[in-house]
């Protein structure tokens, strides 16, 4: 890791830890990264209160912020059924692009933890409290992007989607062609738009891996 | 849902429970030792027998309940409980001569009859020194099986079905005179096994996957890890249980009147049935709400002037007989224990410091398992463990994206 990239790290890690209390900055390596310690927030949504605690780690890629922290809850509070990956214990925040979307909007630290990490917590004390999840969830695996890409281009043709996954795959974007959701209109006049804004976020690899994990649900 | 600071006592109490058990070499190597002096017995014929001897295990170590004794305010060693089933109908024998035919059979080898204490009123106690100064003690117990006419009596009562086929006739000597009395330990322990598995449909995969975690060296992957490892709630509870009577009745007057673990071991099963929970502190709490109730939820019932705790495979056997003696002594240091539980839960509960846990736990629990526990915890949740954080207010204002999981 540069030593511009562990500055701007260590800056954002500072408004952090000046917020939030409970949460310490540390390295544990060379340019490895970590925010860990207790989270304690009192969420508000649309008027619904949530306060809560919870013991984290937040782990800093090198290649922050083009790649996401990720965040293991600690305290074993949250069951590992409940939106975990198995391999490594992370939380799945959101469908990967869905996340990628959400930091764009905010890159740094402190927006990771309150725009990403607070919801998740805030839903699943919710679900815990009142038997419901205010933020829904999505199915696993493939299913899940699947409802991710469904909302996001606002159309529920499996047809059009993997025609404009398929775009995202390869880069192949004629913005003069017409939009595959038939609107009549030119892709970039109409979810090319949408496109442009992916393209930036994911590389073609992990579109078309969304690809053909849809595909094989057929 | 529990809150951070009832989440860390649950840890808390999770790490004192595994402190409180056996250990897995130590446990491997009690396995050892009582398989050895089972094949010893099972492996002749005596007299007027049909059929094989049985030797099987029994108590907390076949109910994954044990909890390193105190003995004299110290850590002691294990007490490992194996019946010596014999197969001679209760007509062709007696008392004397079954509690005989296991013990000269024990005394038979040189080893065994060195380490053998002198005889029990039920038992034959074995004395095992280890290497590394943590012993065993084996109480052999001699049994055959009970005849056919209590089995049918016993089924006429309200039992679990089929308990009453592993109902055994075992010996008891007073002064120098051997009579029978009736037991059950297998029927009990199955009792207790239907259960415990109630939970763990709800915990199995998570309670594998902390395993995973916290012992990479032993265990790659969830399907590696044994269902034995797996420890319920109810399980964690009772072990705490024990070691907190223990600890509280050591060196009191009230010493020899304390709860026994049968009583501890029944009520709380027989509280997890209706309600099972899936932490510790739940467990605990809720045995606490049920004996609180005017009619101590149905646990232990208090007619005419006597005290009834319903052995659960023999409902005429009652476990709380003697409660009534010298004044209600014995129900009275029951209740007593749980004051000081009560009490001493609600203490943990309002620990904001790990330097002041440092001082409770081991006037609780002890020092050794005191230590080993809390600092299991420190390091799993860092030097903020039991610290009250002021909560940030966060203000969310679009619709957050919803959670997703890979396969």
């Amino acid at each position: 890791m540069d030593k511009k990239n562990a500055e701007l790290i260590k800056e954002q890690a500072i408004l952090v830890t000046n917020k939030y209390d409970g949460l310490e900055f540390c390295e544990i390596g060379d340019g490895l990264f970590l925010i860990k310690g207790v989270l304690a927030f009192e969420g508000d949504y649309e008027g619904m209160v949530i306060t809560d605690a919870f013991d984290i780690e937040i782990q800093i890629p090198p290649r922050y912020p083009d790649t996401l922290p990720v965040v293991k809850e600690t305290g074993y509070r949250i069951p590992r059924e409940f939106h975990t990956n198995p391999e490594d214990n992370t939380l799945c925040l959101a469908a990967p692009l869905a996340a990628k979307l959400q930091f764009a909007l905010d890159r740094t630290l402190l927006g990771f933890i309150e725009h990403l990490v607070i919801p998740f917590l805030f839903n699943y004390v919710h679900l815990q409290k009142n038997g419901v999840l205010p933020f829904g969830e999505r199915s696993h695996g493939a299913k899940g992007i699947l409802e991710f890409y469904s909302e996001f281009f606002q159309c529920p043709d499996l047809g059009v989607i993997l025609k404009l996954l398929k775009i995202l795959g390869t880069h192949e974007y004629l913005g003069f062609e017409k939009c595959p959701c038939k609107s009549g209109k030119n892709l970039r006049n109409c979810h090319g738009r949408q496109l442009l804004k992916c393209m930036q976020l994911q590389s073609t690899q992990d579109f078309m891996v969304e690809y053909w994990g849809i595909l094989r649900l057929l | 849902m529990l809150t951070r600071q009832e989440n860390h006592v649950d840890h808390l109490l999770r790490n004192l429970a595994e402190e409180l058990d056996i250990p897995l070499s130590k446990y491997d190597q009690a396995v050892n030792r009582y398989q050895s002096v089972g094949s010893h017995i099972e492996r002749v014929y005596y007299p007027s027998a049909s059929g094989e001897s049985l030797c099987y295990c029994q108590g907390s170590f076949r109910l994954g309940t044990v909890v390193r004794p105190i003995k004299e305010g110290k850590e002691s060693d294990y007490d490992i409980d194996l019946v010596a089933q014999l197969p001679i109908a209760k007509n062709k024998t007696s008392p004397g001569e079954v509690k005989h035919l296991v013990g000269n059979r024990l005394k038979v080898d040189a080893r065994y009859n060195r380490m053998l204490k002198e005889e029990g009123k039920r038992c034959w106690t074995i004395e095992y020194a280890e290497e590394d100064g943590i012993g065993f003690h084996l109480d052999v117990l001699p049994a055959i099986s009970e005849v056919i006419d209590i089995q049918r009596h016993l089924r006429s009562l309200p039992i679990p079905a089929d308990a009453e086929k592993y109902a055994i006739a075992i010996t008891h000597k007073d002064e120098s005179m051997y009579d029978w009395r009736s037991s059950n330990p297998a029927g009990y322990a199955e009792w207790f096994e239907a259960i415990n598995r109630k939970i763990l449909p709800q915990i199995d995969y998570n309670e594998r996957s902390i395993l995973v975690e916290k012992h990479p060296e032993i265990y790659a992957r969830v399907e590696d890890v044994p269902p034995m490892m797996v420890k319920t709630p109810l399980q964690r509870a009772i072990q705490i249980f024990k070691r907190h009577r223990d600890i509280r009745f050591a060196n009191s007057k009230w010493e020899k009147d304390k709860p026994i673990s049968m009583i501890i071991t029944t009520i709380t099963t027989r509280s997890f049935s209706g309600k099972p929970a899936s932490t510790v502190l739940e467990t605990i709490r809720d045995l606490i709400t049920d004996l609180r109730q005017s009619s101590y939820g149905g646990l232990i019932t208090k007619n005419g002037g006597g005290w009834y705790i319903p052995n659960p495979v023999n409902p005429e056997e009652n476990f709380a007989d003697k409660w009534h003696e010298d004044g209600d002594k014995k129900a009275r240091a029951f209740f007593m224990w749980l004051d000081w539980l009560e009490q001493d839960i609600e203490q943990l509960l309002h620990v904001h410091d790990l330097g002041k846990a440092r001082v409770l736990v081991p006037a609780l629990f002890g020092d050794r398992v005191a230590s080993g526990a809390l600092n299991k915890l420190e390091s799993r949740f860092g030097g903020s463990v039991f610290k009250q954080i002021a909560h940030q207010r966060v203000q969310i204002n679009h619709k957050p994206e919803s959670p997703w999981q890979r396969g």
